[in-house]
């Protein structure tokens, strides 16, 4: 789910299409709508699913390059609802997840003692700390503070 | 939970930086402070209440009060009392699964681990295709605007390859050319 269900994105519908698959213009707005958005990129999957070439509710855990070609894939499959991980075997494989979910904190030195914030600020970070070790980080949504205390 | 900052220094220049300064604008008492490196190519909405004061160099604690923080500026400046700092900063080219054969040591390594500045899959053709194993490719690793068509035309170049119709060239050196092209212009 998206932060806020209202959210209107800011690219010209027109730029928002696949080949062959362009996406609905509404009168009322050039510009997309979540749902819309939601909307087209199910109705453009939904032949891939029902064919078999998508397949959901499987997570990557580990891809491994074989030299020569191809990788080993490491799949949690979440349908049978035991968690359990597949090996499979690809000639090729495509990456697009990238730039979603790690986020970056410039290397500016954080020297900066957290120990006098009032616990009603204090968010817990749930993602990794890999990078972060060392500093505090003080990051922002929606006025919410999010804290590193990897060090503190 | 509702907070009332009087001083925030947002750090960035893209759409989620641009996009704080733009809603804190209007509410600001007296300005929003910005933090940018580079001249953006984002969309942002001009305010007089929106002060770009440079590059940062760090931050420290309040001299007075320990629960601000005090921002150090390029220019050799400081700004104190600041109440909230926030980073619109984007996020690291990231893929912790893949592990990829190291061409020297032939030992399983991250193609993608966090120390690798500026944050990119490296050593790629064309920015889709892993040089040394052309069956690994991105989709995806440019930001762009128009991701949709982007990654459309990225697909199609990916099949055109794969299936001999359009060259790749033979050897991983000759497919980092644009990369060494690309990363001397970004060190320039």
């Amino acid at each position: 789910m998206p932060t806020y269900a209202g959210l209107i994105g800011n690219v010209l519908l027109e730029f928002l299409s696949f080949s062959e698959h362009p996406f609905p213009v509404t009168p009322s707005s050039q510009f997309p709508t979540f749902a819309g958005t939601n909307a087209y990129l199910k109705a453009f999957a939904l032949p891939f699913i029902e064919s078999g070439h998508i397949r959901l509710r499987r997570e990557e855990i580990e891809v491994e390059e074989i030299d020569g070609g191809g990788c080993v894939v490491h799949m949690k499959d979440s349908n049978k609802g035991d968690g359990t991980v597949l090996e499979e075997t690809w000639d090729a494989v495509v990456i697009t997840t990238m730039w979603f979910d790690a986020p970056y904190s410039p290397h500016v030195p954080l020297n900066f003692v957290s120990n006098n914030c009032s616990t009603t600020d204090r968010v817990t970070w749930m993602g990794s700390h890999e990078g972060y070790e060392g500093n505090v980080l003080l990051s922002s949504s929606n006025f919410t503070i999010t804290q590193t205390t990897s060090n503190t | 939970m509702i907070l009332h900052p009087r001083r925030v220094l947002v750090i960035g220049n893209a759409n989620s930086a641009n996009e704080m300064t733009t809603q804190l604008a209007p509410i600001a008492r007296i300005h929003v402070y910005k933090s940018t490196r580079l001249v953006s190519i984002f969309p942002s909405s001009p305010d007089a209440r929106i002060q770009d004061i440079g590059r940062m160099t760090r931050y420290s604690s309040g001299t007075s009060d320990k629960i601000k923080i005090t921002a150090h500026i390029q220019d050799g400046s400081t700004m104190e009392g600041i109440d909230m700092v926030l980073l619109g900063t984007g996020y690291y080219s990231y893929v912790p699964y893949l592990q990829i054969i190291h061409p020297k040591s032939r030992i399983l390594t991250p193609l993608t681990p966090y120390t690798i500045t500026p944050s990119r899959i490296r050593v790629i053709h064309l920015q889709i295709l892993y040089a040394h194993n052309l069956t690994l490719a991105f989709i995806g690793t440019t930001i762009s605007f128009i991701l949709f068509l982007l990654a459309d035309l990225t697909s199609i170049w990916i099949a055109l390859a794969w299936s001999g119709t359009i060259p790749v060239p033979t050897v991983p050196e000759e497919r980092l050319f644009y990369e060494r092209g690309r990363s001397g212009a970004l060190a320039r």
